[in-house]
């Protein structure tokens, strides 16, 4: 595996402390513990210990890490028993659970625990969730969001270093090495970690699409189809404006952690130098990540180097986990931010660069150098980028300038899509990019739920709303008067948070109320 | 790619014989004709074009050798000039002493003549040093009025017949030109312009054979060519505006890079220029970009000669004098050719398909060679996809924004100024959408070697272009390109496209979404979402009880107060696909509507009926567990 030359590789230390009338909490907040377990490493009488990958909070004993990480295991195999003798069940359970993780849930009266397996179960991740520091931050409980933070950090791991099974391959020589990359991760990860105060956007974990008009979207998917003709070595490819997406060619299941990645950590942190230098070149491209010189055609070494994620094959099934390695290429102009994914080649040349047939028969194609990321390359993506991207880019600025806009709403929504995990939210607060237009940062007229509206949401939507079910509908009115309203069709899944008022005392006021939102504020799509 | 005598006719060459008769060729650039001349007319005058089969022979007296000779437009009259300061003006219809009657005509200053031109059927111009007059010839009366008169300051004068301008060289270098437009029995005058002829020592006046006047891509050019002794020689086009009140500019050089003899044709837009030395002719198109104005030769090749020539005649040699536009005579041979594009050849002469292919769209009346030839270079993936979106963009451009952008800035020329020039309107390629689709899009689909995600991104890179240009895509096109997407396997592209709506909305297309559903959720969705954009109410409820999704098709039809004609329907979905306690649930919900209770219970009935009572009692005394 590549040496970490740079410090600040995966995170800054952007907005430490959120302010109180913020919309998240941050994780370590109300976190007692997390782990990382390997039980097949503590076999031995005598040296549990041993399974222990990572613990946090460091400063816990060795004794209580162990004791900690073998309840959770003795959890996992005392369950495992009723399960195994239910073969439907099993099925059912895997075809719940999206993220493809066994999971369990433990509740005490202090803790909330969640535990996932992955890897073929060879791994156990865990975490503890104080119930008074909850209570204290105004974080309301949600066992399936917690599951969802936990396999996010999971998949933010892998998707920098890959598998963990890819470290245990050699045992025991890695598993130090293990130890260090799962420690120097997670310390960071931890830390930074921000968690909803409405816990079923973090459960949900859709992007954001950014609106655009269709000729305006052809042009851009046209300018990506010609910049993939051109170097056939990038393989994947990413189009962001500001911090929404807009468009994509790489696994869906890779597309919540790497967006995620670049929206609340690669962007802000490149992007607030961009102020100082907004006077000159404005409107010239330039990368985000490796050399800054591409006059030279020195080979990219230490903090030039590009980073490497892992991502799915295009060729792999649902329930294939290969993941390859991409060196990612970030490329910048007038807002907008193209990410190009090119396979990496070891030096050690471990893996073999797979052409697809169109490559090959492409006369045109220009041999690359066996799919190294080179200067030279660097520098014709900028040349072949430049005038036609600062192009589109101008006009999305142009026809989002363009837009008016609208009136703050007076209630509160979540809107998902699991198809094309396309999500927004009047509740999120990812966060604002430098650059953003102040007219985008309109006052809400409504302000946020209260925690108690929160938690009666997350429990509608357990108790009330089947994920199996593609439609759905239930009104729910709290003891503060708010109503929540939850609907599905076609899988789609629309929750509103209505404030009280004088206008929605009976069921029969917030019915037509919602028929009055969905045909003002949803009028494209299905949902009546 | 130039060919020499497709069309030709033979005349009588030059001849001074020993028994004193003399024949003479002279010819006529306005209306293309050459005019052989026996004994000065005695013997005969015969006229010729190219252009008809018509073939004019006359006699006239000897009145000395003419220097020039003109026909009128309708070829009735022929002014010649036999003296420096007189014209005369030939009656052609055949008289009793079969002699044609002559008016002699002159100026009023009666000074030599610089030009004699014929601008309408009846008007002569005549253009001497200080004056240029236009008269009226009445052919009735054998006579003659001044029409009109202007002072002009004159070296020397030529006139387009096309455009009906004259323009006059004077100044110190008689390098100072000054256009005028003679329409309506009108002088109009234009703004003058200075041309850079290249003076030296050596040539110290700009000379009316470097001059020539063409209208190249509907506009009209002055040619200039520019000698150096150091570098080689370029021809200059100054192009003129299309109102008095716009100067002329300079807009474009033709680097020749060769010296000596050479001669120029304008041939559908393009400027060729034949060298006699190298025996080469080359290919200039202004249309091609180019960072400067200077323009290299596009092609750089050598005339053919029609294979019905046997043996071929000679080449480049020095008999040959070329006239624009495309007449090429060969004072020797006796033939007078007409030289003309073989852009078949195209592909083998410009080695940049992008190139050949937008030359190819501006030449005439060469649609179906530019489409068959798109397609090859489509098929060969000659085309970078970028190339082959400049490509469709400039064929967009026809009928779309920029088209419109270019009328809009001629209209609003013509609105603040009177346009007083005129000239042939170039018409760029149009290729309709059903033509792109029949002739180049199915085809490529139909080639089992293309990749279809290449196919599909071609038809991208169309669509783009139409809404570029502001066109709106056909509905055919639209569902041509999600077929094409789909079978190439790229759902997700598909499914984005469709979400950002890049495509419009109409039901074929929802139909063809909602066929997706297994391949990708989203693009079913969107399907749906189609239809409910349409109102397309009961077909929404056909896909829901198509999904078996019986009950939301019930709470449907409830929000939306659809017609009652679907309950029927719906409750026989439920037969075939609810369990018993659903069964009841829908029969009993019917029940309740106060609406037509006589007709919803009848409905009910049908859905719960006496036997299913039974058996429910039945199941419940022997204590079965509903099966769910």
């Amino acid at each position: 595996m590549e040496s970490i030359a740079n410090p600040l590789y995966f995170f800054s230390n952007l907005s430490l402390n959120p302010p109180s009338c913020s919309n998240v909490v941050r994780f370590i907040d109300v976190l007692e513990f997390f782990f990382v377990a390997h039980p097949l490493s503590g076999r031995k009488e005598g040296e549990e210990h041993n399974r222990v990958m990572y613990f946090h909070p460091k400063g816990e004993q060795l004794e209580r890490q162990t004791e900690i990480t073998g309840f959770a295991e003795a959890v996992v195999n005392f369950t495992e028993n009723f399960l195994s003798t239910s073969r439907r069940e099993i099925s059912e359970r895997i075809s719940e659970n999206e993220d493809g993780f066994d999971f369990r849930t433990v509740t005490t009266q202090r803790t909330e625990h969640v535990y996932i397996r992955t890897e073929d179960d060879q791994f156990i991740l865990g975490v503890s969730i104080s119930k008074q520091l909850s209570l204290v931050s105004d974080y309301p409980l949600f066992q399936p969001a917690i599951r969802s933070i936990l396999s996010d950090a999971y998949k933010m791991f892998r998707m920098f270093f890959g598998t963990f099974s890819s470290f245990i391959k050699n045992v025991p020589d890695d598993i130090p090495k293990f130890k260090e990359r799962l420690d120097f991760f997670f310390s960071k990860y931890i830390p930074l970690l921000k968690v909803h105060k409405m816990p079923l956007l973090d459960h949900l974990g859709g992007v954001e699409f950014l609106r655009m008009s269709g000729p305006l979207y052809l042009n851009v998917v046209s300018l990506l189809s010609e910049l993939r003709e051109e170097f056939q070595v990038i393989e994947k490819i990413m189009f962001l404006y500001q911090d929404k997406l807009l468009y994509y060619q790489l696994s869906k299941r890779d597309l919540p952690s790497l967006f995620h990645y670049l929206t609340h950590n690669l962007l802000p942190t490149t992007l607030a130098p961009e102020l100082e230098h907004s006077g000159r070149n404005a409107s010239k491209g330039r990368y985000l990540r490796g050399p800054t010189d591409l006059t030279t055609d020195a080979p990219l070494l230490g903090d030039e180097s590009l980073s490497v994620v892992h991502l799915h094959s295009d060729q792999g099934t649902e329930f294939q986990e290969e993941l390859i390695g991409y060196q990612m290429i970030v490329y910048r102009c007038l807002n907008a931010t193209v990410c190009m994914f090119v396979r990496n080649c070891p030096a050690n040349g471990g893996l073999e660069i797979r052409r697809d047939s169109e490559s090959s028969q492409s006369s045109r194609a220009t041999p690359s150098q066996n799919g190294v990321v080179s200067r030279r390359l660097l520098r014709n993506i900028d040349q072949f980028l430049e005038t036609e991207l600062s192009q589109v880019a101008s006009k999305i600025g142009d026809e989002i300038g363009d837009e008016k806009f609208p009136e703050a709403p007076d209630f509160h929504y979540i809107y998902f899509n699991p198809s094309s995990l396309s999500m927004t939210s009047s509740l999120s607060t990812s966060p604002k990019l430098p650059v953003a237009a102040s007219g985008s940062n309109s006052t809400l007229k409504v302000p946020l739920p209260p925690v108690d509206v929160n938690r009666l949401v997350c429990d509608t939507m357990s108790n009330f709303v089947s994920e199996t079910e593609e439609f759905g509908e239930c009104f729910v009115k709290s003891s503060s008067d708010w109503w929540i309203v939850i609907k599905k069709v076609n899988s789609r899944l629309l929750v509103l948070i209505i404030p009280p008022s004088n206008y929605t005392s009976s069921l029969a006021d917030v019915q037509s109320k919602t028929a009055t939102i969905v045909r003002s504020h949803f009028e494209a799509i299905f949902f009546s | 790619m130039l060919e020499l005598g497709a069309s030709f006719i033979p005349f009588e060459p030059d001849r001074s014989s020993h028994d004193g008769n003399i024949t003479r060729n002279f010819f006529d650039c306005s209306s293309q004709r050459i005019c052989t001349m026996r004994n000065n007319g005695a013997l005969g005058l015969t006229s010729k074009s190219l252009k008809n089969d018509k073939i004019m022979n006359v006699r006239t007296k000897d009145r000395g050798e003419p220097s020039t000779v003109k026909f009128s437009p309708d070829g009735r009259l022929c002014a010649m000039q036999r003296t420096p300061t007189t014209a005369d003006v030939v009656f052609l219809e055949k008289t009793e002493t079969s002699l044609c009657l002559e008016l002699t005509v002159n100026t009023k200053s009666k000074e030599p003549l610089l030009a004699v031109e014929w601008v309408t059927n009846n008007q002569l111009l005549l253009v001497n040093n200080h004056s240029a007059e236009l008269l009226y010839i009445n052919e009735d009366k054998k006579s003659s009025k001044l029409l009109k008169a202007t002072n002009v300051n004159a070296a020397w004068a030529i006139y387009y017949a096309p455009s009906q301008l004259l323009l006059i060289a004077n100044g110190q270098s008689c390098s100072y030109l000054q256009p005028f437009v003679v329409t309506h029995s009108q002088f109009t005058r234009m703004k003058g312009f200075e041309v850079d002829f290249g003076g030296s020592i050596s040539k110290e006046n700009f000379l009316e054979k470097d001059a020539a006047i063409a209208t190249i891509y509907g506009r009209v050019y002055v040619l200039v060519f520019k000698y150096s002794n150091r570098n080689a020689t370029v021809l200059d086009l100054y192009e003129l505006p299309f109102d008095a009140a716009t100067g002329p500019s300079f807009k474009h050089s033709l680097i020749l890079g060769f010296n000596g003899g050479c001669g120029i044709h304008v041939i559908d837009n393009l400027v060729v220029v034949h060298h006699q030395a190298s025996q080469k002719s080359l290919i200039f198109d202004i249309r091609v970009s180019s960072p400067s104005k200077s323009h290299s030769p596009l092609v750089v090749t050598t005339i053919e000669s029609h294979p019905q020539h046997q043996p071929p005649p000679a080449l480049y040699t020095n008999f040959w004098f070329t006239f624009l536009p495309d007449i090429v005579i060969d004072s020797s041979g006796g033939v007078m050719y007409s030289i003309r594009l073989k852009n078949e050849h195209a592909q083998l002469e410009i080695a940049d398909k992008q190139t050949m292919l937008e030359y190819l769209a501006r030449r005439s009346n060469e649609k179906k060679l530019f489409v068959t030839t798109l397609l090859a270079c489509l098929k060969a993936r000659a085309l970078s996809l970028r190339q082959i979106r400049k490509v469709f963009a400039m064929l967009t451009g026809v009928t779309g924004k920029s088209s419109a952008s270019e009328n809009s800035v001629e209209n609003g020329s013509g609105s603040s100024q009177k346009p007083v020039l005129d000239c042939e309107k170039y018409a760029s390629l149009a290729v309709t959408q059903q033509e792109m689709q029949s002739s180049v899009l199915i085809p490529l689909r139909e080639e089992v070697s293309l990749p279809e995600s290449y196919v599909a991104n071609i038809m991208l890179q169309y669509l783009r272009s139409l809404f570029d240009a502001e066109i709106t895509p056909e509905a055919y096109l639209i569902e041509m390109v999600v077929e094409t997407l789909a079978e190439a396997g790229e759902m997700s592209k598909l499914q984005q496209i469709v979400t950002y709506r890049v495509i419009n909305d109409s039901k074929p297309l929802a139909f063809l979404l909602l066929s997706y559903e297994a391949r990708c959720s989203t693009l079913f969705q969107s399907g749906v979402d189609i239809l409910a954009r349409n109102k397309a109410s009961d077909e929404i409820v056909e896909v829901m009880l198509e999904k078996k999704q019986i009950v939301d098709a019930f709470r449907f039809i409830d929000v939306r107060n659809l017609n009652d004609a679907l309950i029927p329907k719906v409750v026989e979905a439920a037969n075939q696909h609810c369990v018993r306690q659903t069964r009841y649930a829908i029969k009993e919900h019917l029940t309740e509507k106060k609406a037509k209770a006589s007709l919803y219970k009848s409905i009910g009935d049908e859905l719960y009926t006496a036997e299913e009572v039974k058996g429910a009692s039945e199941e419940q005394a022997t204590c079965a567990l509903f099966e769910i």
